[in-house]
């Protein structure tokens, strides 16, 4: 039971980090990533026994940026063939160009929310 | 990471995240900044959404009532305006909307400013058009203008439409060649459009026959060289068709054989290094453009047809720029806009259709000036008197506003100067001097008649010269070659280099309207103009320009489907665009194939020869796509242009290659020095000798390259391609290696790279209703993901064309994709 209450809390926290990510992306632009992550980090660190914040804040940035990707091809638009013809420009697989786009949001999720999980001890140890 | 971090974890997503930032935020060598880059909602992945529009309405300053703009299914759009100002400035704004990128950049090649966009690299680039004074003379034309005046109101409209959109766009909208980039879109000014015109003259009307003539001569000979570089060309089939004729005269004259170099041309040929060596072609690919029409009596519906089809360098996206323009009463124009013009270029109203030609006239004329100093001039000698030189600073900067390279021009009364070999020689160019170009589009856009239209381009339409076709729902077929031909001193010839230290030697003035070459109505009840020589060397009465800038292959391939058919439709006209006949294989096929027989006769045959022969002899001389022929062809005849002109070679390169209809005069005269190759001391050739050796050397060179002629190799569609470069080059948004029908001299060539060729092509009914068909290799859309960046490609390949919605009102259109609405700010 508890650890069932326990994935359900991992998972409800994976999904609202994903979507503030997302829509901080939208709004403001990439940098903000770090930015909630580093949030995200503190709360983790201070408040939550989670394991691995670092890598759950990794997947959910790359989680919403997917989504986002997904949002643009399903409102009618190509990313199919953005990805081709912007990779052959950049000598890469398209593939790889998506595989580049979220691997830069886990770069900037995860450190961030390390950082910001030490920070975050520190407070709890403060406490 | 561990959910206890120690130092070195901290240390470590430190300098990971730091370094992610840094990339994400500079630029990291020639990559833009990631983050930007990549953001999926900023970056390029923002450019993979369908063609953004605002919900609602736009405002646009300067409006003063409501635009309402239909994009139908081809993303065409068609405006209705209530002012023609209006209308301008809905066109700007839609053009912005979907061509922004290609606005900036040809704006900046024309004004010689693209290292500010992408650095030092377009340096050289910069300095041409900036050497030869195209910016001045844009700024003149502009401060020429009336403020009142309806190109100025146009410039002015069109203006705001373009900046409406450019201030209202976001970075995350910023098309994705500003995003790779790393840079913004500059905004719009009324100069702008004219650089473009600037630059349409620029690539149509900067031949200067004198530069071949002068390399030749300075090496064999004056003589010679006004031989195989004559005034008139051989081949005649003018567009002004000639009282008797029925067909094309060979009007041919002996080739005066290759004499000693005139050392006095040695100096002028030197002269000319310095404007590239653009004769390494007899036959400039820009004048590779055809239109015709037909008179009621010979089509098959009893209404006049018109047919265009311009060739320019094949770009995405395209050069072109369809839409509509409706002002209910005032105008009602459809066809394609360069995107910096505020109007119709080429297009059909209610009541007429027009299209043009280029008829490469010599309008560009060179000066040796006496000067003050020989290195930094302040001071030019005319008539014994000391003028001043006018000096202007061209300066030259990186994106960031860094100064790279200066220039000083400098400017005589006749126009810029250059150092050339110690000489400093002075350009006149018609398209530096005061005009309206676009004052002549807009007027024709709404003339009613072939005489309204005649008479409003020769009011305000100088440079460059065009044969401006014409034809309207009474019936009437006019043709005429518009422009200011200069009225030079002497026999008028403009193939010299002029001394400037004498007024005596400049320009006339120019040419009278009633001097151009022109027909209306003619009795054959046909008009073709393919870049052909205008007028009949018998019936000219001002120099226009001389045999290096025509072309005449095209002009009897049209003409002769013209004749045969006194039953014309659409469709024919539409098949006739990209007819793969050739009337210059018709021409030198036989002789090739004479000469392998007479070789045989003479006992120098050889079994290379033999086979060769054979192969050449079954081809039917259509460059279709599937024909095995044409490249043993094409490839004979390189052979043979490069042995016959051996003696026109300087330091291995040949630096003057006349025409081929000298060839085919040539070829008349068998025992011609000219054949004689001078790598072979101890034999003297002849034609014969000549066209069989190098048919057998493009036999070798055709199985070299290709492999044997069983092996499929040789197919044209193989082979010959044509290349649709991205502004940028770059290949990921380019069309490239795409099979195509025709050759050199078909009505729709392709040669050379394959970068240039048929831009838009049209054909249009003037029923009781006017229809007309057209395309052109692209789409509406710059973006180079959008649906419509290259959804026409098809059938312009094909050759098919799509029918083109004319609707009245917005009501008629039934097919609408995307509807914008205008409102004043």
């Amino acid at each position: 039971m508890a650890e069932r209450d326990s994935a359900l809390r991992a998972l409800g926290t994976f999904a609202v980090l994903s979507v503030v990510i997302g829509l901080t992306t939208a709004w403001v632009g990439w940098w903000s990533v770090a930015i909630v992550a580093f949030a995200y980090g503190i709360l983790a660190g201070a408040w939550s026994r989670a394991a691995w914040p670092g890598a759950v804040a990794a997947l959910a940035a790359m989680f919403a940026w997917a989504d986002l990707l997904a949002l643009t091809d399903v409102r009618g638009g190509d990313v199919g063939a953005a990805a081709a013809r912007v990779g052959a420009v950049m000598h890469i697989p398209a593939g790889v160009l998506f595989l580049a786009t979220l691997v830069f949001s886990a770069l900037l999720a995860g450190p961030a929310t390390v950082l910001g999980a030490g920070v975050g001890r520190k407070l709890r140890r403060v406490d | 990471m561990p959910a206890s971090s120690g130092p070195f974890a901290i240390g470590l997503a430190a300098a990971v995240l730091a370094g992610t930032l840094y990339v994400g935020a500079r630029p990291a060598g020639p990559l833009p900044p990631l983050g930007a880059l990549l953001d999926p909602a900023h970056g390029i992945w923002r450019s993979a959404a369908s063609d953004p529009d605002p919900a609602g309405s736009i405002h646009v300053p300067g409006l003063t009532g409501r635009v309402d703009v239909r994009f139908d299914d081809r993303g065409v759009p068609h405006i209705f305006a209530t002012t023609e100002d209006d209308a301008y400035r809905a066109l700007g704004y839609v053009v912005a909307r979907d061509r922004l990128f290609q606005l900036d950049v040809q704006t900046r090649a024309a004004e010689g400013r693209l290292t500010e966009l992408v650095g030092p690299a377009a340096l050289q680039l910069d300095q041409s058009p900036r050497i030869l004074g195209m910016p001045r003379a844009a700024e003149r034309k502009l401060a020429a203008l009336d403020p009142a005046s309806p190109t100025k109101r146009a410039l002015d409209a069109y203006t705001d439409g373009v900046n409406a959109y450019v201030d209202a766009l976001k970075p995350a909208d910023y098309p994705v060649e500003y995003k790779l980039l790393n840079a913004r879109p500059a905004r719009w000014a009324p100069i702008n459009s004219i650089h473009l015109l600037n630059r349409m003259s620029w690539v149509l009307a900067s031949g200067a026959p004198e530069r071949a003539l002068a390399r030749a001569a300075a090496l064999v000979g004056s003589k010679a060289a006004e031989s195989i570089f004559p005034q008139h060309t051989p081949i005649q089939e003018p567009i002004q068709p000639m009282p008797g004729w029925t067909a094309p005269r060979d009007q041919f004259a002996s080739i005066a054989p290759p004499g000693a170099p005139d050392h006095d041309m040695v100096a002028v040929a030197e002269l000319y290094a310095r404007f590239g060596d653009a004769d390494a072609q007899p036959v400039q690919h820009a004048f590779a453009s055809n239109n015709w029409a037909v008179a009621p009596k010979r089509t098959k519906g009893a209404y006049a047809l018109l047919a265009g089809d311009p060739h320019l360098d094949l770009t995405l996206p395209s050069i072109w720029y369809e839409a509509h323009i409706v002002v209910p009463g005032k105008l009602d124009v459809y066809g394609v806009t360069i995107p910096g013009a505020p109007g119709i270029i080429i297009g059909f109203n209610r009541d007429l259709a027009w299209t043009f030609t280029n008829t490469g006239a010599d309008v560009m004329d060179f000066y040796r000036e006496t000067v003050d100093d020989s290195v930094r001039p302040t001071r030019y000698r005319v008539d014994g008197v000391w003028r001043p030189i006018e000096q202007r600073v061209e300066r030259y900067t990186d994106q960031h506003g860094r100064t790279i390279h200066v220039d000083t021009v400098r400017y005589t009364h006749r126009g810029p100067m250059q150092q050339l070999q110690g000489e400093w020689v002075s350009t006149r160019w018609t398209a530096l001097e005061p005009s309206d170009e676009l004052r002549a589009f807009l007027d024709a856009s709404r003339a009613r008649n072939v005489r309204e239209f005649e008479d409003a381009m020769a009011r305000s339409f100088f440079v460059p010269a065009q044969n401006m076709l014409v034809a309207d729902r009474k019936g009437a077929i006019a043709i005429r070659s518009t422009g200011h031909y200069p009225i030079r001193p002497d026999n008028g010839d403009g193939r010299v280099i002029r001394d400037g230290s004498t007024s005596a030697s400049d320009w006339r003035g120019f040419a009278p309207v009633q001097n151009y070459p022109q027909s209306f109505n003619p009795e054959q009840g046909y008009l073709a103009s393919a870049n052909q020589e205008p007028q009949a060397p018998e019936a000219q009465r001002e120099y226009l320009g001389s045999d290096t800038d025509y072309d005449v292959w095209r002009a009897l391939r049209i003409n002769e489907l013209l004749r045969a058919d006194s039953a014309v439709t659409p469709d024919d006209m539409r098949r006739w665009q990209t007819d793969p006949g050739s009337a210059r294989a018709d021409r030198f096929v036989p002789y090739f194939l004479a000469a392998a027989r007479a070789q045989e006769a003479r006992g120098r045959g050889s079994d290379t020869l033999t086979t060769a022969a054979k192969l050449l002899g079954e081809w039917d001389r259509r460059y279709t796509k599937t024909n095995e022929r044409a490249v043993l062809f094409e490839a004979a005849m390189r052979e043979l242009t490069s042995r016959t002109w051996d003696e026109l070679q300087r330091d291995g390169r040949r630096v003057a290659t006349p025409t081929d209809a000298v060839m085919a005069e040539l070829l008349t005269q068998p025992k011609s020095p000219w054949w004689d190759d001078r790598r072979t001391r101890d034999v003297v050739e002849d034609r014969d000798d000549i066209l069989s050796a190098s048919l057998v050397a493009a036999y070798d060179d055709v199985v070299h390259e290709y492999g044997p002629p069983e092996s499929g190799g040789w197919r044209w569609d193989g082979i010959r391609f044509a290349n649709i470069h991205h502004l940028l080059r770059i290949p990921a948004f380019s069309a490239l290696k795409i099979p195509v029908a025709g050759g050199r001299g078909t009505l729709s060539p392709s040669s050379g790279d394959g970068g240039h060729g048929p831009s838009w092509r049209m054909v249009v009914e003037l029923g009781p209703e006017v229809h007309g068909w057209g395309t052109y290799p692209g789409g509406q859309s710059g973006n180079p993901v959008s649906p419509h960046y290259t959804d026409r490609l098809d059938t312009w390949k094909n050759g098919e064309l799509d029918s083109l919605r004319f609707p009245r009102t917005p009501a008629q259109l039934r097919v609408t994709s995307t509807t914008l609405t205008l409102e004043p700010k």
